[in-house]
């Protein structure tokens, strides 16, 4: 009797877990589990969703083609030119972001003049519209614009820069907005980790007479390593979805060098409305994350410190 | 005998005047059988807004349909609003459609978001030829759209320059190498030899020399008669280098660099005086009486597309297709009927609202002269803004050659390339025959994997 007694509860109580449960389980299956699912099936399939009039009939619109899609990505020029675009962007805006961030941090952490409206003029760009910011950007680098009148008014170069079309230029604005609007989030959590480092370090390496750089290289660093291998792996996977700061630049201008990999994507679905070819782009992005997250993991431990 | 030499020669000279008549009443009779008293609600979707000629369209109709209530749905004519169109269409959201350009037509001709129109044409016995000059706009052999928005292709001048520079009368033909020079004539420069003004410029889409091509053989720039690209033509190699000459080498052209990079439209340039004085632009009418934000103090005139020699058909002498209209809602939907009569009066009475934005109506029963007062009001008041003459006898004459493309094997790859190669071209990466080279190889290879 006890022991049914008991059995009833139990039920009862795991009623009550699953209905607490229930309602963030249903959103990650709905929004998060299905379309991830749905992109690796529908990575192996020729498939246009405007042709779907009625879901009861979705299998007649897909038609299942193997790996056709994966060989067609490695000889897709652009696509190949994009993952080398996106490549660049995390080589060169991952580590300045984060050496500039720790050292602002480093900075802002010490007795500076106005520290808070710093603080918040770092931060600020972080938490703006990127579409907003591409636009300034883009003005700024235009043919007329600031960047090349002042460049022309130092007498570096003698005829305006076409830094949004020409090739071997294009990839710079893009680079340098990157930076900018990371620095403030990747300032704010180096504050945060610099907050936990014990004085007690700096005051028995002062007492060794060790100095401000040393400090830093020896005791600052170390510390805030498990944070470093934070932002290098938020930082890298959002590089490698980059999409807004690179659309608003290659807006109309054609040209291949500045593209990146979720760029590539999304022209396949919606412009070319190739959902079954932009979805296996998708897991090829997918399995590069992984990859270089795996990296990461595997090698923090010759350099992070817990 | 010289009586009836003469009575039959008078016969044949009004032969074609009775023959347009007569061809003139088979468009608009069939139209106008129908029962007008029919009643219901649609949406229509169409890239220009209410203030651009769509209110007034919608006015119209209801003075001959008033129990039919239409609702304008403006969209962006850009990759991201034409997304936004399909998904409404998936979602029923959309009864009566625009689509501008071929390409974007034809995807949704392709993905059944059109319905098929083919047994109401046959029905009702509607000329697809008579009335918009072509029956070529067809997929699987159904008919889903009528191609009745056109655009019309011509150099836009300011007068001013044109008159300062001394080159007389506008002409009524010409040739690229005499558009060169003209433009050369009007380039105004700075004291340290640096272009003040643009003589000249092209428009600010990439494909505009294969416009060349195209006027010369009449469809299909993009293609061969065999279906490869058509990129290695002399023709279309010659058109690329004279542009990277004009923008490049000689300066005399707006370069297309900026209008890239700097997302500048050629009517911009050409409408502040910042650069251009003239420009090879379809739409420039549409801006000119919008003197709020363009109050320009010069009278604009009008010159036909220039031609390779002189006495060659110019295919962009006439009205190009460029607009297809057509049924989204579903044909078992009460308001289907309403839908149906809506889109035949746009296509045909209608679609002349579409000159108050700048496009032209491919409609052949289309009154001549709509155009001007549709834009100006009165002939007196586009005086104000136009050369009256040149305009008339250039801007939207839809009974002149016209060009027209039904090749769509591949084309928003081809596209695609083609405006990426030109970019590389005309931003000294590659020459322009290299470039060229480059793009018909790759454009060869995607019609191949489509085809």
């Amino acid at each position: 009797m006890a022991r049914k007694h008991r059995n009833q509860n139990q039920i009862k109580e795991n009623i009550a877990g699953y209905a607490f449960v229930m309602p963030a389980l249903v959103t990650y299956v709905l929004l998060i589990a299905f379309p991830f699912f749905l992109t690796l099936i529908l990575s192996f399939t020729k498939f246009n969703f405007l042709k779907v009039r009625s879901l009861a009939k979705l299998g007649k619109y897909i038609s299942w083609i193997g790996l056709d899609n994966f060989r067609t990505i490695f000889t897709d020029r652009r696509f190949v030119q994009s993952i080398g675009n996106t490549f660049v962007y995390a080589l060169t805006t991952v580590p300045v972001s984060i050496v500039l961030g720790l050292v602002i941090a480093y900075l802002l952490n010490g007795r500076v003049f106005c520290k808070k409206p710093l603080r918040l003029a770092f931060f600020i760009p972080y938490i703006s519209s990127i579409v907003a910011l591409g636009a300034v950007f883009k003005f700024l680098f235009r043919e007329d614009g600031l960047v090349n009148r002042a460049l022309m008014g130092l007498g570096w170069i003698a005829e305006p820069w076409k830094w949004t079309v020409e090739p071997s230029l294009s990839k710079i604005p893009i680079i340098f907005l990157v930076i900018w609007t990371s620095l403030g989030y990747v300032m704010i959590i180096y504050m945060a980790a610099l907050q936990n480092v014990p004085r007690s370090l700096y005051e028995a390496a002062t007492i060794d007479g060790a100095s401000g750089f040393q400090q830093f290289t020896r005791i600052t660093l170390p510390m805030v390593s498990p944070t470093t291998f934070y932002l290098v792996i938020v930082r890298l996977i959002a590089i490698f979805k980059i999409f807004g700061s690179v659309n608003v630049f290659t807006m109309g201008s054609s040209i291949a060098s500045n593209t990146s990999i979720v760029q590539e994507i999304y022209s396949s679905a919606f412009s070319d409305y190739a959902h079954g070819y932009a979805s296996a782009q998708s897991v090829v992005l997918l399995l590069i994350i992984i990859f270089f997250t795996a990296i990461n993991f595997g090698g923090q431990k010759k350099w992070v410190h817990y | 005998m010289k009586k009836v030499l003469c009575l039959l020669l008078a016969a044949l000279m009004l032969l074609p005047t009775l023959a347009a008549f007569a061809e003139g009443e088979d468009i608009t009779s069939w139209i106008l059988e129908d029962d007008t008293s029919i009643s219901g609600e649609i949406s229509f979707w169409m890239p220009f807004k209410g203030s651009q000629g769509m209110d007034a369209l919608i006015a119209d109709f209801n003075s001959i349909y008033p129990n039919i209530k239409v609702n304008l749905n403006t969209y962006n004519n850009n990759s991201d609003g034409n997304l936004s169109v399909n998904t409404s269409i998936l979602a029923g959201e959309v009864d009566v459609l625009a689509s501008f350009g071929l390409s974007n037509a034809y995807k949704r001709w392709e993905a059944g978001l059109y319905v098929d129109l083919t047994d109401l044409v046959e029905e009702e016995g509607i000329d697809l030829v008579a009335n918009w000059g072509s029956d070529a706009f067809k997929y699987d052999d159904c008919i889903y759209t009528f191609p009745c928005g056109g655009l019309s292709y011509y150099v836009a001048i300011n007068m001013n320059a044109w008159n300062a520079a001394g080159l007389g009368e506008l002409p009524t033909e010409w040739t690229w190498d005499e558009y060169f020079a003209a433009s050369k004539a009007m380039t105004e420069y700075n004291e340290d030899g640096t272009v003040k003004v643009y003589g000249g410029s092209s428009y600010h889409s990439q494909n505009y020399y294969t416009y060349v091509y195209g006027s010369l053989v009449g469809k299909n720039a993009y293609y061969d008669e065999d279906g490869t690209c058509s990129f290695d033509n002399p023709v279309i190699i010659k058109a690329l280098q004279d542009e990277y000459n004009a923008e490049v080498v000689d300066k005399i052209w707006f370069p297309k660099s900026i209008y890239r990079g700097d997302n500048l439209q050629a009517q911009q340039t050409f409408l502040v005086e910042r650069t251009c004085n003239s420009s090879l632009t379809p739409n420039m009418v549409r801006f000119l009486p919008d003197t709020a934000n363009y109050g320009v103090d010069f009278i604009t005139g009008f010159a036909p597309w220039p031609v390779i020699e002189k006495g060659q058909t110019n295919y962009m002498s006439g009205v190009a297709p460029f607009s297809h209209a057509g049924i989204c809602m579903d044909p078992d939907d009460e308001d289907f009927p309403a839908a149906w009569a809506f889109l035949k009066w746009y296509s045909t009475y209608g679609v002349k609202y579409l000159a108050a934005a700048g496009h032209q109506p491919n409609w052949k029963g289309t009154e001549p002269g709509s155009a001007l007062s549709l834009l100006f009001g009165t002939e007196e008041e586009a005086a104000k803004f136009v050369d009256v003459e040149s305009f008339k006898r250039v801007v939207g004459v839809s009974t002149n050659p016209s060009y027209y493309e039904d090749e769509l094997t591949a084309y928003s790859k081809v596209n695609s390339l083609m405006a990426e190669y030109t970019m590389y071209a005309l931003n000294d990466v590659m020459t322009p025959e290299a470039a060229l080279a480059e793009l018909t190889k790759l454009a060869d290879e995607a019609i191949a994997a489509e085809r």
